[in-house]
C-alpha cells in the first residue's frame, strides 16, 4: 500500500495546509473535547467503581465490648479459656459466631486476655498446668504465662485483647493492644 | 451453505480475510510442539462454554454455593459431565499454557519481532492462574475455603500493602460471603472481560507476523 497524502487524523493537527500547529483548529478542538469528555466519563464512573470494590478494605472494623464472665470465676495466675458468642456481620449475613479467649487473672482489677490463636499460623493453643506453659499442638510452639515465646516457630508473643472490669464483670474487646 | 457464503461475500468481501486467516503459510519443519497454543485456545473455549452452563445452576452465596454444586452433581442431567469438563479443563489450561510457554521459551520464539506476543502471553498466564484461584473457592467446601484462606494469607506477606491487598481480596478481614461474591464476579465477569480481548490481540499478532519456524542448523 502506497500512501501519498499524510493522514490528517494521525497527527490531530488539522487537514493538510490548515493552520499551523499551535492554533486551535476546529478539528483539534473537537478531538480534545472528545478526549476530555471520555476522560471525564471514565473518571466519574471509574473512580467510584474502584472505591466500590475496595471499600471493605478501607473500613475499620468496629469491635464492641463483650462480657465474658464474673471476675470471681477466675483464679489468679491460673489461665482459663472462655467461650462466647458474638453476632458478626458477614456482608449482608449476620450470624452468631463462636469465639474464645484465654484469660489470666492478675488481681481483681487486673487481667490479661490473649487471642486464642497462635502467632505462628493461627492454631488454637492451650494451657498445660503440669508444665505451666501454653503449648501449641501444630508445630510445638511454647509460650509462658506472660505470652512470651519460649520455643518453637511462633515469631512473636501472644496477642493481647483489650479488657476492663466493670461491676464485677470482665469485659473483652477483640482489639489487639500489644502491636 | 456455499450460497449463503457467496451471498455474504458479495456484500462484505470477507473471503480474502478468512482465506488469509485459515490458509496461512507455515514455516517448514514445525511439528506437534507448535500446537500447544491452539490446544490452550481450545480448552479456553471449552471452559467458557461449560462455565456458562454451570452458571445456570450455581449460586454464589455461602448458604447455597455448596448445595447448588451438589445439585448440579446429583440432580441435573449431565451436570456431572459439564462440571467435570470444567473442573479438569481448568487444570488442563494451566498445564497447556505452561507447556506452550516453555516451547516458546526454549525455541526462542519470543525474540524479535515477537516480544509483544510474549508480553501479552505473560499477562494471559497470570489470568489463567487467576481463573484457577478464583474458581477454586466457588464450591465453598472445606478445601476451597482453607485453600483461599492460605492463598489470600500469602498476599498479606507483601511488605506495606500486604494487609490492604488481603482485605481487598477478601472484601474484609475475614473470608466470607463478600469474598465469595467477589471471587465469582472476578471468575465469570472480570477475568473473561480482560482475557478475551487479550487472547484476540495475542492471536492477531501471531497471524499478522506469522509463526516462527524451527531454528536453523548452522
Ligand atoms: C490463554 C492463553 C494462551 C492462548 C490461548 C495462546 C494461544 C496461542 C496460539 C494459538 C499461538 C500459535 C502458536 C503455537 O500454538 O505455538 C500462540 C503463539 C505464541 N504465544 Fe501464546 N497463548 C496463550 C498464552 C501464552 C503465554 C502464557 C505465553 C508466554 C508468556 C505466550 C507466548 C506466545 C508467543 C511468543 C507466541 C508466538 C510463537 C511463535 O510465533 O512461534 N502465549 N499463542
Ligand atoms: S501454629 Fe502454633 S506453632 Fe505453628
Amino acid at each position: 500500500m502506497v500512501e501519498t497524502t499524510p493522514r490528517p487524523y494521525a497527527t490531530g493537527s488539522g487537514s493538510p495546509g490548515a493552520e499551523p500547529e499551535h492554533e486551535m483548529s476546529r478539528r483539534r478542538f473537537l478531538s480534545r473535547a472528545i478526549f476530555a469528555m471520555a476522560g471525564f466519563i471514565g473518571g466519574v464512573i471509574g473512580l467510584p467503581a474502584v472505591v466500590h470494590t475496595i471499600s471493605p478494605a478501607l473500613k475499620g472494623e468496629q469491635q464492641s465490648w463483650i462480657e465474658v464472665g464474673n471476675i470471681s470465676g477466675f483464679q489468679a495466675g491460673q489461665p482459663k479459656k472462655v467461650d462466647y458468642v458474638i453476632y458478626k456481620a458477614d456482608g449482608w449475613i449476620e450470624e452468631p459466631s463462636g469465639k474464645s479467649c484465654w484469660v489470666v487473672k492478675k488481681s481483681d482489677s487486673q487481667f490479661v486476655v490473649y487471642d486464642p490463636r497462635c502467632t505462628h499460623l493461627g492454631c488454637p493453643y492451650s494451657w498445660h498446668t503440669d508444665k505451666n506453659q501454653f503449648l501449641c499442638p501444630c508445630h510445638n510452639g511454647v509460650f509462658d504465662l506472660e505470652g512470651n515465646v519460649i520455643s518453637g516457630p511462633p515469631p512473636r508473643a501472644l496477642r493481647r485483647f483489650a479488657n476492663r472490669v466493670e461491676g464485677g464483670k470482665l469485659l473483652v474487646r477483640e482489639e489487639v493492644i500489644n502491636g | 451453505m456455499v450460497k449463503v457464503l457467496d451471498w455474504l461475500d458479495e456484500r462484505l468481501s470477507i473471503k480474502p480475510f478468512f482465506e488469509h486467516l485459515l490458509f496461512r503459510k507455515m514455516p517448514k519443519g514445525i511439528n506437534w510442539w507448535w500446537t500447544f497454543g491452539s490446544a490452550t485456545l481450545f480448552l479456553l473455549i471449552m471452559q467458557l462454554t461449560t462455565g456458562m452452563f454451570l452458571a445456570i445452576y450455581y449460586s454464589a452465596s455461602p448458604d447455597h454455593a455448596w448445595d447448588s454444586i451438589r445439585f448440579i452433581e446429583s440432580e441435573v442431567t449431565f451436570g456431572t459431565l459439564i462440571r467435570g469438563i470444567h473442573h479438569w479443563g481448568s487444570s488442563g489450561m494451566v498445564i497447556l499454557v505452561l507447556a506452550h510457554m516453555l516451547r516458546v521459551f526454549f525455541m526462542g520464539a519470543y525474540k524479535y519481532p515477537r516480544e509483544t506476543t510474549w508480553i501479552v502471553g505473560v499477562v494471559l498466564l497470570t489470568l489463567v492462574l487467576g481463573f484457577g484461584f478464583t474458581g477454586y473457592l466457588l464450591p465453598w467446601d472445606e478445601k476451597a475455603y482453607w485453600a483461599t484462606v492460605v492463598g489470600t494469607n500469602m498476599a498479606e506477606q507483601a511488605p506495606l500493602i500486604g494487609n490492604f491487598v488481603l482485605k481487598v481480596l477478601r472484601g474484609g478481614a475475614d473470608l466470607g460471603a463478600v469474598t465469595l461474591t467477589r471471587f465469582y464476579a472476578f471468575h465469570v465477569l472480570f477475568l473473561p472481560a480482560i482475557a478475551l480481548p487479550l487472547v484476540s490481540v495475542h492471536l492477531f499478532m501471531v497471524v499478522k507476523q506469522g509463526i516462527s519456524g524451527p531454528a536453523k542448523k548452522k
